[in-house]
């Protein structure tokens, strides 16, 4: 066993100092929760309320640091493009023109300086529908992941801890669920009850959660009977607070990566939905949704219409991959 | 093997006698110093100016605790160095063979021909999807022409040798039907079917409890002594060196501390650091063990005094003055100022 | 739970006719029962080491486990201080488990990765009714001092300090809520041999000090030699030999006994009687036998060993679950009965 010496801080001290600045552990959780649950209101609800970007923008840009500092190196470009997508989903649409502006005068204009990104059949700015949809799509796909999360976390824990009946049910309630193709799952739903974004973000979250359920009930397995766990039954500690105090802490990079894969994949699921013109409501800027108005044009050599939003669907998809992968790595 | 005067001689001389005059050793480890990381951003250095000479048939005990270098010195004979790690300088010979520097592909060939290895988990060295029989068997034909059929009975003589019963019908099992005696046993087999001239073991038995520890030990020195092979006994146990190995050598921090007949190293050691590991080692009767102050050192650079110092209950001014040479005295050769 | 007033007198804890089994079912939902501990009886005074050796496989750790309440028993009886412990539900004995506490093989499995050391260790303050933070740091600073370390090293996390370090703080942390009994899970097989010393003494030191009851489990059998005031020797779930240290070291009895100590060639103390060779290896199939589950592997087996083996006393305090270590000592190698 080597002496390492401590850890070198290599970031900025200005990171240190905002960290302690966000105060103590239980402190900085509850600030970062706070900020991501405003964060994600902000992002699926508000069409008009700027002043709460701004301010949320601010506190985002304030964490940042933090995270930065606590995630290894491997992690960081991801991590950096992950944050410039949010950062650009939350602030981007204060600057650019309203994305459901109609103007026929200039449909089809081709990219150019002025607008970057060309426009669309009816005229609308695609780059301003591309970074309003980027609100959407990231807002749809971080709530569904997080709900997912939420719920499945745990319960794949308290089926290790509790075991038994209680495990077997919890499994075979999950299976039944993964036995639905999600696709069509959705589809029927959304056919039914019409479509709606609180509903996509509850289909995709519910599908996902035995996903998350199967893991955590896996990598906890072998940490239940760990000596450190069996050292806090000495030390006196109740189920739930060794649970969440020493369990869950050690299988979040496991998690982790997974969440970053399911943000991706249900963004590809809206994507998918809007396609077949069952995700959101026609004039709202949505990536799936505006590749489908633009396929159209491709046989007539107007690429611009689909590719732009549907780069922005492959990168981001591609950085929550490569986020996924590197945090995997880094455990 | 002579006595230590010869083996002071550089490897390059010793090396130089005709082949078959019974004076090269079967290894011949010179000043043997290996680095992690290149040159200018050296990060440490766990091997430094390593000797080691085993004879012919002689079975020599490497003793040392975690972080001794023990193990990447059997390594580094080996040809199977950690990534990052390099061989700084000295010589690694197999019957008079420089090992250092020679092609993978030559490595490849004495691994398993001319040398073999048997570690700690006999299950790591066994693949866990091939029956036991089978890899011993494949391993057969690599090494010689023998044909399936010839090396399939090689193999389960093998396994019948090292006393696995019934081994017609135990061959055709896979490693994890095995206890850990017998899979200790099978890798045994394994690294003997090529009849090398060198065996290296390493802590074959630290995971095996005491009774079968002594079983395996005692299969391994018979095997060796029945075939002339050499043995190179890397433990941390230096009751196991006592009462298996002919020759004892010591290290600590990457370093030889000590180096010579078992008898003599054991029963008079001349380097502190012997004897300290001596007497933790044995029983007294006072509600209390024999302790050595401090922590083991782990990650050492280039050293400018006794790697023991500051541990060392008769430390003295002068083994602070540099590092101390690996001379001769009388029939061993210590590394300590004092002796 | 009782306090300290009755420590003067009695044992820390009983243990009487302990059964564990582990149920598993195989792919067609079969039952398979495996008994790891079989009937199992001893009791630890304050200020005594009762240690238990065996190979792996003996059951000796689980015995220590159920003792505290980390697994639960099949049947049996465990008196701590003269209370019932075994039918306590867990809610109610978890600020109980102050009294009793464990030290395990491997510090570095022991500690939660993710936390720094002083807070795993400020869970224990707590444990002990300490409950400001200011209050539980000087307990903590004691503690880590009184295992000879300086109290700074507290603030690393467990991979960025040694093993020897590493286990004196596991040891520092179970000390702090000031238990009467330590359960003592191979606390050096870990470790180099250099350092086991230090440990062991720190131990020794440490029991003195405050007439701590030990239950060392541990197959070192020069640990055990050093630590313990008596020894009991378990083989697949039951005991085979129990008696004072000198008692099994020096006069061991049964053939397991002596095989093992013939096994870790120790320089002392000498020996009575000649040595014996073990062959072949533990095996669970022989937990299962009426008789002794030794004839397998030893070389005095009659045909009358596989009739059931009581537990029989020798000499005072000398227990020997072998009839011919009993009745024909002379044919089996031993010296006389006196």
């Amino acid at each position: 066993m080597s002496v390492a010496p401590p850890r070198a801080s290599g970031s900025a001290a200005w990171a240190g100092g905002l960290r302690t600045m966000a105060g103590t552990r239980p402190v900085r959780l509850v600030v970062v929760g706070a900020t991501l649950a405003i964060l994600l209101v902000a992002l699926v609800w508000d069409s008009e309320w700027r002043a709460l970007r701004v301010v949320v923008s601010v506190l985002a840009i304030a964490l940042a640091p933090a995270v930065w500092d606590s995630q290894r190196r491997a992690i960081r470009p991801a991590v950096a493009v992950m944050l410039a997508l949010i950062l650009m989903a939350l602030i981007g649409p204060l600057f650019t023109r309203d994305p459901l502006m109609l103007n026929v005068g200039e449909s089809l204009t081709t990219p150019g300086s002025d607008l970057w990104f060309g426009t669309d059949q009816h005229g609308r700015d695609i780059f301003a529908r591309v970074i309003h949809g980027a609100r959407l799509d990231l807002g749809v796909g971080f709530s569904a992941a997080a709900l997912a999360v939420i719920v499945g976390m745990p319960l794949g824990a308290l089926a290790v801890l509790r075991g038994g009946l209680f495990d077997s049910v919890l499994l075979r309630i999950s299976e039944s669920f993964q036995a639905f193709p999600t696709l069509l799952l959705a589809l029927g739903i959304v056919a039914a009850v019409g479509p709606s974004i609180p509903i996509l973000i509850f289909i995709i979250a519910i599908v996902n959660v035995p996903v998350y359920l199967r893991l955590t009930r896996s990598a906890v397995a072998p940490i239940v009977n760990a000596d450190f766990v069996l050292a806090a039954r000495c030390a006196g500690q109740r189920q739930l607070t060794i649970l969440f105090r020493h369990i869950l802490p050690n299988v979040r990079q496991v998690v982790l990566a997974q969440f970053s894969v399911n943000v991706a994949w249900a963004i590809q699921i809206l994507a998918a939905l809007s396609f077949v013109g069952l995700g959101v409501p026609v004039p709202t800027p949505e990536w799936g949704a505006m590749v489908r108005e633009g396929y159209e044009q491709l046989v007539y050599g107007r690429w611009w219409v689909s590719v732009f939003p549907g780069v922005a669907i492959l990168g981001t998809v591609l950085t929550l991959n490569q986020l996924s992968d590197r945090v995997r790595h880094t455990s | 093997m002579s006595t230590a005067g010869g083996s002071n001689m550089p490897a390059t001389e010793a090396g130089s006698v005709a082949p078959g005059s019974g004076d090269v050793p079967v290894l011949d480890v010179f000043d043997l110093t290996v680095g992690f990381g290149s040159a200018p951003k050296r990060r440490s250095i766990p091997l430094q100016g390593i000797h080691l000479q085993v004879a012919a048939a002689e079975r020599m005990a490497l003793v040392g605790e975690s972080g001794s270098g023990k193990s990447l010195t059997a390594a580094a004979v080996l040809g199977l160095l950690p990534h990052g790690a390099e061989v700084i300088r000295g010589s690694i010979r197999l019957d008079g063979e420089e090992l250092t520097g020679a092609s993978e592909r030559r490595l490849r060939e004495l691994r398993g021909g001319r040398m073999a290895i048997m570690f700690q988990n006999p299950r790591a060295s066994l693949n866990p999807v091939l029956t036991v029989g089978g890899q011993i068997a494949e391993v057969i034909r690599v090494h010689s022409d023998a044909g399936r059929k010839e090396s399939w009975t090689q193999a389960v003589d093998l396994l019948s040798e090292m006393g696995i019963p019934d081994p017609a019908r135990r061959a055709k099992d896979y490693v994890h039907q095995y206890s850990g005696g017998m899979a200790q046993r099978a890798a045994l087999a394994m690294a003997l079917s090529c009849q090398p001239d060198l065996l290296i073991a390493d802590e074959p038995t630290t995971g095996l409890d005491a009774t079968l520890q002594q079983q395996v030990l005692e299969l391994v020195v018979e095997q060796v002594t029945s075939r002339d092979a050499s043995l190179l006994l890397i433990t941390h146990d230096i009751a196991v060196a006592r009462s298996h190995c002919e020759r004892t050598t010591v290290m600590y921090a990457g370093r030889v501390m000590e180096s010579g007949p078992t008898a003599s190293v054991t029963g008079s050691p001349k380097n502190p650091y012997t004897s300290a590991l001596l007497k933790a080692f044995g029983t007294v009767d006072q509600r209390r063990m024999y302790a050595i102050s401090g922590v083991v050192p782990t990650l050492v650079g280039e050293l400018s005094e006794c790697a023991f110092a500051d541990r060392c209950p008769l430390v003295a001014p002068e083994c602070r003055d540099g590092v101390p040479d690996l001379r001769s005295l009388d029939d061993r050769r210590v590394a300590c100022v004092k002796a | 739970m009782n306090t300290q007033l009755s420590a003067a007198t009695g044992p820390v804890v009983e243990v009487r006719d302990l059964v564990k089994d582990y149920v598993t079912r195989d792919a067609r939902l079969r039952q398979h029962i495996a008994r790891a501990v079989d009937g199992v009886n001893f009791e630890i005074h304050p200020g005594e080491t009762f240690a238990i050796v065996g190979e792996s496989g003996s059951g000796k750790t689980t015995v220590g486990r159920v003792l505290l309440k980390l697994t639960s028993a099949t049947d049996g009886t465990v008196l701590f201080r003269g209370d019932e412990i075994l039918d306590i539900p867990e809610r109610r004995f978890r600020l109980d488990r102050r009294h009793m506490q464990m030290v395990f093989q491997d510090p570095l499995a022991a500690f939660d990765p993710q936390t720094k050391i002083r807070s795993s260790l400020r869970e224990f303050t707590r444990l002990g009714g300490i409950e400001t933070r200011a209050e539980q740091n000087d307990a903590i600073d004691e503690a880590v001092r009184s295992v000879g370390l300086e109290p700074e090293i507290a603030g690393r996390r467990p991979s960025q300090v040694s093993g020897g370090q590493l286990q004196r703080l596991s040891i520092a942390r179970s000390l702090l809520p000031e238990p009467e009994l330590l359960f003592l899970d191979e606390p050096t097989s870990s470790l180099d041999v250099s350092i086991r010393g230090q440990i062991v003494n720190l131990l020794l030191d440490l029991q003195e000090r405050r007439h701590l009851a030990y239950l060392l489990v541990a197959h070192d059998l020069r640990v055990v030699y050093a630590m313990a005031h008596r020894v009991a020797v378990m083989y697949l779930g039951q005991f085979v030999e129990v008696g004072s240290r000198d008692q099994v070291y020096a006069d061991a009895r049964h053939p397991y006994t002596r095989g093992l100590l013939d096994a870790a060639d120790l320089d002392d103390p000498p020996r009575s009687g000649e040595p014996v060779r073990l062959v072949g290896e533990i095996s669970e199939e022989a937990a299962t036998k009426p008789g002794c589950r030794l004839t397998l592997r030893c070389p005095y087996a009659v045909e009358r060993c596989e009739e059931p083996q009581p537990l029989r006393e020798t000499t005072s305090g000398h227990l020997v679950r072998c009839w011919r270590a009993v009745e024909q000592p002379v044919e089996i190698g031993l010296p006389p009965n006196e």
